[in-house]
């Protein structure tokens, strides 16, 4: 058992308007100081084997070809620690 | 480089050194050892630019242009005779209006005629031959086009050679036709048709005859040379592969990444910064980017004439970048040459439809409601009391095959702030939308997707929805058609246009910041052909963000309100570089632009790409000195950034500056009006007579009642004909509270005035099955259908608005369809009364050298006095008799039953009969203005049978009929210029003298009641198993 | 002018706020147009929240508007029983400030949802309601993309045992609401949240129905009865 995060983000040069949005606000509440913000997704993955090389390739997968969409999304993989 | 994973993501601790970086390496070519483009990236020193940021000085302190190529003297071919007669009011049109037929029926008859060819008949008698030269079969121009791709024709020195045995050199080759078309007419040569005023599809009449400015006449640049197979259209489109294990397709370098490169001065070049700044110009508070390749302004290009540019790559052909040098006398900078590729692209200068464009301003019937015609971001009618109404369809097609969310959603954007730049409150959208079969696999990728965007945006923007079309068919499966429609109203006073006129104004840009979205769409992505490689071409996808444009709607009402604006234009395709040159070219002839201003979203952007750049939701204003405080407050007050970029000017240049250097000084008419114009060759395609003379004669009929029923049932439930909830419900019908009409009715229908019940209805139809047997005809057919839609609610049509969906025009064939359907619908518009006011061409509507059927999609808007007087198509009350309007006859080519019963597409479509089209729009519209209707619903595709079933459904009542003649014609024919109608008791004798004064035949058919559709003697449906089968099918797809 | 003087609040985003007023004042009232960015009630006897995508729907729906420098001036006047009607994105902003329990997710069927909806009154005592009675049957249009109703199972259970829900789905729960709840209100009946639009259902010539205008005209009774007893 174990468990993987993967992290999902627009790419870079892509336009986030709904971080733009959040980061207009910002200022407006009295928080200064943040010049940018991205606005993503996490996903959890609980795997029923352990997160060896294979499983974490397949995740991969699974990543590239449902949970993002490559045209505009990154995305990234990792082991949560338990 | 080119195997860097895009799909998986920068790997963990990818250096964050910016977007751009990034972004560049991805489109970088394979190899840059070998790449000289890429490598030039690399090389350049650092410029050491100013970092010290100093503030923006007062707008009216804009600079004139620095350096001294502002000071040169307009050229002989200097805009002026643009502007002057530039874009005059539409009303030109009403002041010299085309002759009206005076024997409409007569005309309707011709038309009629000329819609159903003998399948020999390759072109209307009055169609133009090319001009000159000896046509070459279909063969020998694929296999030319080929030899061109193979053949340098750049030489490496950076000289220009002609590709050996190019026609340009030796004299214009024209294919022919498969049968020399009859000529009446002297074509019209190269000269003064050559660079006509017409930035988009819309040409003015005034200027349609517009000299030249002395340009080269079109033939120097023969109509097979600019012809590279489809792939060479857009050879150097960013490909970048999505999976890691898919082999890498050999890639050129992106176009602007090209340009960037070539930007990059020959080593011998000083350093920006050794430059003598520019007396005036504005330092930019902006830091310098750190390793900026140098600028190449106009004086780096003086110097280095013989400089290699990419203007292969960013879809120019030869005699089009010898073209830009003749005009500048020099070669263009990057700036230039970007401006140029993307103004002339077919995507925004409609270099091979405008010649047959042009009919629908030759043609255009008097009509005294046209307040600004064709040429402007769209048409303007007059619908009464002081109110104009504005709408234009737009297609959005291959964006949203590659992301159709975004796609779909950013082709909403785009037409909605084309209407909004018109000065018009858009106050609704409609979309037509076409995929491939609904059960294949990518369908359900796209639909989706599709549906979700169109309805993300417009219902985020406040719009309603109130209509369209869902079309499935084989040949859209990698091709599908988004095209959205978007109406707006205002009164007559406010009409804004796209135009800069007053030395001293402002130029000023609103709206989102630019980032590198869509770089090269315009000219490449808009323009693509699909193939294998087109999955690796999806970046640049542009993304909408429908809270700003709800806010610049806003923002933009209260500019109008407060009367801050002289002249407007939205940014779409090619972003800055169309705006400017349209503004510029359309008003005093010139403008000085501090490109650096441009507010941008990534500060590494090149000013190559910010002029490329499609980022959304961005207006461009002209504002008087005065006004401009103002101005800008208004925009604070909604959050919309806004930044003065430049000024008018006198000088009859756009000239525009960045990091104080001039990279950019042209006659804006030269890229804005005066593209290069094609009259590509064209032939009916090889299998047309193979396929008219395929009819459904052959095919076997229900046998017996039995069949019929489950006819009925079985059309109902087809995927063309089902029910279209699952679409139309993610869409906001309310939003505005002056829907009267929206789907599945004949027309959506708008409330204007609270008060009088002035109104408006609008229908957008196309068949693509009968475009294909006839495109001529089926043209006309879509106009047909549109227009009766609008009358079946009882509005009285007005004008007329298209998207013409084909495939490449380089494909002679396609080129046919496409001459035969501009002129069958000039021709059409022309019988009815209802002038095109404007519209929107998408080619390359194809997979491989599989061309889509030919899909014009025609939005007709008719005027209701009262809306309170619309006729909808539910049967409301028991025992209102059923009426049959029009004349049914046995036609079956191109029909649903066909298509659906057996797949087969052949013969010829129904016979067009406008005469007929006019007097049953006659009928419906009185039929509604005296009350006496209770339904009505247009008759059209799946027949009889259909009609009557939606009309049952809708209301929630069945019928019971008697069927005249052959049922299974009277149930299924889709013969024009028919409706079936409820009459409101009492009223029957009157509708009778109403269709006798008309000529519309009436046939009785029954009346409304029971819960089943009932055909006496045949069979009973009950309503339930009815609904079953029609509202089954997409949920089962899709959902 | 004796008239009561509904506010109708213009977020960035908002766009069934012209809707709204036009409901308003076929009620007999005087739509007062309040702007976000202002600190500024202008003295209405009631405030209508309207329906739209009030910053984009992003982040969260009404998360951003929530903030709004108005909105500080509202809460408390809510709290000390100002008549508030929070329709879609209004029930949203007004769950995101906590004048109202729970919180709206996106549909059940992820999709934007636009039908007209069967719905029962199940509380005719609000300030927003008076004009119907309890179990009443209406048709108004619903069309939402984030209308889910959710909120822990103590607060359901109170919302239903003070009959506080004040409209409810009937025939097909269009976006997957716990108990087919489309409203709930406050504890005093003056701040109603509503997921259906009532104001696209006051004219037979634009909705399905004239069924909605009843939240309206139960106001303005109210409101002139407050405006009297000032």
């Amino acid at each position: 058992m174990a468990r993987v995060v993967v992290d999902v983000m627009l790419k870079p040069e892509i336009l986030d308007p709904q971080g733009q949005a959040i980061a207009r606000k910002l200022p407006q509440m009295g928080f200064e100081g943040v010049t940018e913000v991205r606005q993503g997704k996490r996903f959890e993955l609980e795997l029923a084997g352990p997160a060896d090389e294979a499983a974490l390739e397949r995740v991969r997968q699974i990543a590239g070809t449902l949970l993002a969409n490559p045209v505009i999304e990154t995305f990234e993989v990792r082991v949560l620690d338990e | 480089m080119s195997e860097k994973n895009l799909d998986h993501g920068r790997p963990a601790g990818d250096p964050d050194d910016g977007p751009t970086a990034e972004w560049f390496a991805e489109l970088a070519a394979d190899d840059p050892e070998t790449d000289p483009f890429a490598k030039r990236v690399d090389e350049p020193a650092q410029a050491p630019e100013a970092t010290v940021p100093s503030p923006l000085p007062e707008a009216a302190q804009v600079p004139q242009a620095p350096g001294t190529d502002d000071t040169r003297p307009v050229s002989q071919d200097g805009p002026e005779a643009v502007p002057a007669e530039g874009l005059p009011a539409g009303t030109a049109v009403a002041q010299e209006p085309a002759p009206i037929h005076p024997d409409t029926a007569a005309l309707a008859g011709d038309a009629a005629s000329g819609g159903a060819p003998t399948a020999g008949e390759p072109v209307h008698p009055e169609a133009t031959t090319p001009p000159a030269g000896t046509p070459l079969p279909q063969e020998a121009v694929a296999s030319q086009a080929e030899a061109a791709d193979e053949e340098p024709v750049v030489r490496p020195d950076g000289s220009f050679a002609g590709t050996p045995g190019d026609p340009a050199q030796g004299g214009p080759a024209v294919a022919e036709p498969a049968e020399p078309p009859a000529r009446t007419e002297a074509p019209a040569p190269g000269g003064p048709l050559a660079y006509a005023e017409a930035p988009a599809h819309d040409q003015p009449p005034a200027l349609a005859e517009a000299p030249a400015h002395g340009q080269p006449p079109v033939p120097a640049e023969a109509p097979l040379h600019e012809q590279p197979p489809a792939r060479a259209e857009a050879p150097a489109y960013p490909e970048v592969p999505v999976h890691r294990e898919a082999p890498v397709p050999a890639a050129g370098p992106s176009p602007v990444d090209a340009l960037i490169a070539v930007a990059a001065p020959v080593p011998a070049e000083p350093p920006v910064s050794a430059e003598p700044p520019a007396p005036s110009a504005a330092a930019e508070p902006r830091p310098a980017a750190v390793g900026e390749p140098p600028v190449d302004s106009v004086a780096v290009a003086e110097r280095t004439p013989e400089q290699r540019q990419p203007y292969v790559e960013l879809g120019m052909n030869e005699g089009e970048y010898r073209r830009v040098r003749d005009i500048l006398g020099r070669r263009p900078t990057a700036a230039e040459l970007a401006i140029y590729s993307v103004m002339w692209s077919e995507h925004c200068s409609y270099k091979s439809s405008k010649v047959h464009l042009r009919q629908f301003a030759d043609k255009a019937p008097q009509n005294d409601a046209l307040l600004v015609g064709m040429g402007e971001n769209a048409g303007v009618v007059d619908v009464g009391r002081g109110l104009a109404v504005t709408f234009k369809v737009e297609s959005h097609n291959h964006p949203s095959y590659v992301e159709p969310y975004q796609g779909a959603a950013t082709g909403v954007g785009g037409i909605v702030r084309d209407i909004l730049s018109m000065g018009a409150r858009p106050v609704a959208v409609m979309d037509s939308l076409r995929f491939g079969p609904a059960d294949a696999p990518d369908t359900q990728r796209v639909l989706p997707g599709v549906v979700a965007g169109v309805g993300g945006y417009g219902n985020s923007l406040g719009l309603p929805n109130i209509g369209g079309e869902t079309v499935f068919d084989a040949c859209y499966l990698q091709n599908p058609l988004v095209n959205a429609l978007c109406i707006g109203v205002m009164r007559h006073d406010d009409i804004k246009r796209a135009i800069a006129p007053g030395p001293g104004n402002q130029v000023i840009l609103f709206g989102a910041t630019t980032g590198p979205d869509g770089i090269g769409g315009a000219s490449v992505l808009a323009s693509a052909t699909f193939d294998e490689e087109s999955q690796a071409k999806r970046p640049s996808v542009q993304v909408g963000d429908p809270f700003m444009e709800k806010l610049l709607i806003e923002c933009c009402m209260e500019l109008y309100r407060e009367d801050l604006v002289v002249g407007i234009q939205d940014l779409g395709a090619a972003g800055v570089s169309c705006a400017t040159t349209e503004l510029a070219a359309a008003g005093t002839g010139g403008m000085h632009v501090v490109l650096d201003r441009v507010p941008l979203r990534d500060p590494t952007l090149r000013p190559e790409e910010i002029l490329m750049s499609e980022s959304q939701e961005r207006m461009m204003a002209v504002v008087e000195p005065a006004k401009v405080e103002r101005f800008l407050e208004i925009c604070a007050r909604w959050e919309i950034p806004a930044t003065v970029i430049g000024e008018v000017t006198d000088t009859g240049r756009l000239v525009m500056t960045w990091r104080d250097e001039v990279i950019v000084d042209i006659p804006p008419g030269t890229a804005a009006d005066e593209g290069p114009v094609y009259e590509r060759p064209y032939a009916p395609p090889a299998d047309l007579a193979a396929l008219q003379a395929d009819t459904p004669g052959r095919l076997a009929r229900p046998a017996n009642a039995d069949d019929l029923r489950n006819t009925v049932l079985w059309l109902a439930g087809s995927p063309n004909l089902s029910a279209k909830t699952w679409v139309t419900s993610q869409y906001d019908r309310y939003v505005l509270g002056n829907t009267v009409l929206a789907m599945p009715e004949d027309a959506g229908v708008l409330r204007l005035d609270d008060e009088s019940g002035l109104g408006v209805a609008l229908s957008l139809d196309g068949n693509g099955r009968y475009a294909r047997l006839d495109p001529y005809a089926g043209a006309q057919l879509a106009l047909s259908e549109a227009y009766r839609n609008v009358a079946a609610t009882g509005a009285r049509p007005l004008a007329v608005t298209n998207c013409l969906n084909f495939g490449s025009p380089e494909d002679p064939g396609v080129m046919w369809q496409f001459a035969r359907a501009t002129e069958g619908l000039a021709d059409a518009c022309q019988a009815l009364g209802v002038p095109v006011t404007g519209g929107n061409v998408s080619f390359y509507n194809q997979t491989e050298t599989q061309p889509i059927n030919p899909t014009p999609v025609i939005g007709v808007l008719g005027v209701h006095d009262d809306v309170r007087r619309r006729v909808n198509m539910a049967f409301p009350a028991e025992g209102h008799m059923l009426v049959l309007l029009g004349q049914t006859r046995e036609e079956f080519g191109g029909s649903e039953w066909a298509h659906v019963v057996y797949g087969h597409l052949g013969g010829l479509p129904p016979l067009v009969d406008l005469a007929a089209e006019r007097a049953l729009a006659a009928v419906l519209i009185a039929g509604a203005r005296e009350g006496l209707l209770s339904a009505s619903h247009d008759i059209s595709d799946g027949g009889l049978s259909q009609s009557l079933v939606e009309s049952c459904l809708r209301g929630g009542l069945g019928c019971r009929i008697t069927l005249p003649g052959d049922p299974f014609v009277t149930l299924f024919s889709e013969s024009v210029a028919r409706a079936v109608v409820a009459v409101r008791p009492g009223s029957e004798a009157r509708l009778g003298q109403l269709c006798e004064a008309a000529g519309v035949p009436v046939t009785q058919l029954g009346v409304v009641g029971g819960d089943s559709f009932t055909v006496e003697g045949l069979f009973s449906i009950p309503l339930h198993e009815l609904r079953e089968a029609h509202e089954r099918l997409l949920p089962s797809y899709v959902a | 002018m004796n008239a009561a003087r509904v506010g109708v609040i213009t977020f960035p985003g908002s766009l069934d706020d012209r809707d709204a007023a036009r409901a308003v004042r076929l009620a007999g009232a005087e739509a007062v147009s309040l702007w976000h960015a202002d600190h500024d009630l202008r003295g209405v006897d009631a405030v209508i929240l309207p329906g739209g995508f009030s910053y984009g729907d992003y982040l969260r729906a009404g998360a951003i508007s929530r903030f709004a420098p108005l909105m500080e001036e509202l809460v408390p006047a809510a709290r000390a029983g100002l008549p508030v009607l929070g329709i879609c994105n209004g029930f949203q902003v007004l769950c995101e400030s906590h004048l109202l329990p729970g919180a709206l997710l996106p549909n059940a069927g992820l999709h934007f949802v636009c039908r007209d909806q069967r719905l029962r009154i199940d509380n005719a005592d609000t300030a927003w309601t008076a004009e119907y009675t309890e179990g009443q049957e209406v048709v108004i249009p619903v069309k939402n993309r984030d209308g889910r109703y959710v909120a822990d199972e103590r607060t359901l259970a109170e919302l239903e045992d003070e009959g506080r829900v004040v409209a409810r789905y009937l025939d097909l729960n269009p976006n997957g609401s716990l108990n087919d709840i489309a409203g709930i209100c406050n504890e005093a009946g003056n701040v109603v949240g509503l997921m259906p639009h009532p104001e696209h259902a006051v004219e037979s010539l634009t909705g399905p129905s004239t069924d909605g205008l009843g939240f309206f005209t139960s106001l303005v009774k109210a409101g002139l009865s407050r405006a009297g007893v000032r």
